[in-house]
């Protein structure tokens, strides 16, 4: 499912949607290095995020796993919040433990106007 | 997603103006925490983990009495032996849409299952990938009339119903209605 800012037509989001059935792989002893995976994530984010050198400069890096490694999660967030708002501007990516994309966010558009 | 008005409501559970995003002239936002005046359980096998979730400290609008999220493992086959149900605060004549908050910490659970209940007595089965989302929210349902309550168990969504696979971590944390 694909959540798209109207105002400037990005995707904010996707990933699977309700009642979604998506065979990921889920078996994190068939993992990828971690770095092979990041370099994974950053690959896709410059090709499908515009401005991510800027991201990558700007914000700063997460890495996060569930447990049993049945993905990872690679994050860019922004070094401030803004005033009154609860989440802080985030890019990110989680891949399976064989690099397809399970999910991405890109939120930022949501924090102007 | 910038805020024309926040405040903290009675009971636990907040209320959120927002902007002029989507289009829409104005929207109604209620975050409705589990462990709060909105929410409850029932079952056996629950954890919980301080300081994370949604509410934290420095992020929600919920009080440090709610600075945790739970977990539990599923239940595999049939069934649950763990039940949840987050109240809608607000039930009104108007589509709304419900998320769940995905934390980083738990959560592996890829069929998780969720009943979200609307229009008086219709109901929508939802499965949600909770595996694949990291602090972030998860659409549960979208454009349901009238929605007031969704249900959450550790049992499997509708979409693996039945499912033999057991040790994943379900979670429950906060619960979000748009209208």
């Amino acid at each position: 499912m694909y959540i798209v800012n109207p105002t400037n037509n990005t995707v904010v989001q996707f990933g699977p949607g309700p009642g979604s059935k998506i065979s990921f792989e889920r078996n994190g002893s068939k993992s990828l290095p971690q770095s092979e995976l990041k370099a994974m994530a950053e690959e896709y984010l410059l090709k499908h995020v515009a401005d991510f050198g800027s991201v990558k400069a700007n914000f700063s890096f997460r890495q996060m796993s569930k447990p049993g490694s049945v993905s990872y999660a690679f994050r860019w967030e922004a070094k401030s919040k803004p005033q009154g708002e609860d989440v802080t501007p985030f890019v990110q990516i989680v891949l399976s433990p064989v690099g397809e994309v399970m999910s991405f966010n890109d939120v930022r558009s949501l924090y102007s106007n | 997603m910038k805020k024309t008005l926040s405040r903290v409501a009675p009971f636990l559970m907040a209320v959120v103006m927002l902007g002029s995003f989507a289009g829409v002239a104005s929207a109604q936002t209620y975050i409705h925490a589990n462990g709060g005046s909105y929410w409850s359980q029932s079952g056996s096998g629950w954890n919980s983990i301080s300081n994370d979730g949604y509410c934290v400290s420095g992020r929600g609008p919920c009080g440090s009495s709610l600075w945790y999220l739970q977990w539990n493992y599923n239940t595999s086959g049939c069934g649950a032996d763990a039940n949840s149900t987050y109240t809608m605060a607000s039930v009104v004549g108007y589509n709304g849409d419900t998320y769940a908050w995905i934390d980083s910490s738990t959560g592996n659970m890829y069929g998780a299952d969720y009943l979200v209940t609307y229009n008086y007595a219709s109901s929508y089965a939802s499965t949600v990938d909770q595996s694949a989302y990291y602090e972030a929210w998860a659409t549960i349902a979208l454009d349901k009339y009238r929605t007031s309550n969704v249900q959450h168990s550790d049992g499997w969504g509708a979409a693996y119903a039945c499912n033999g696979v057991s040790g994943l971590q379900v979670e429950f944390d906060e619960v979000k209605l748009e209208i």
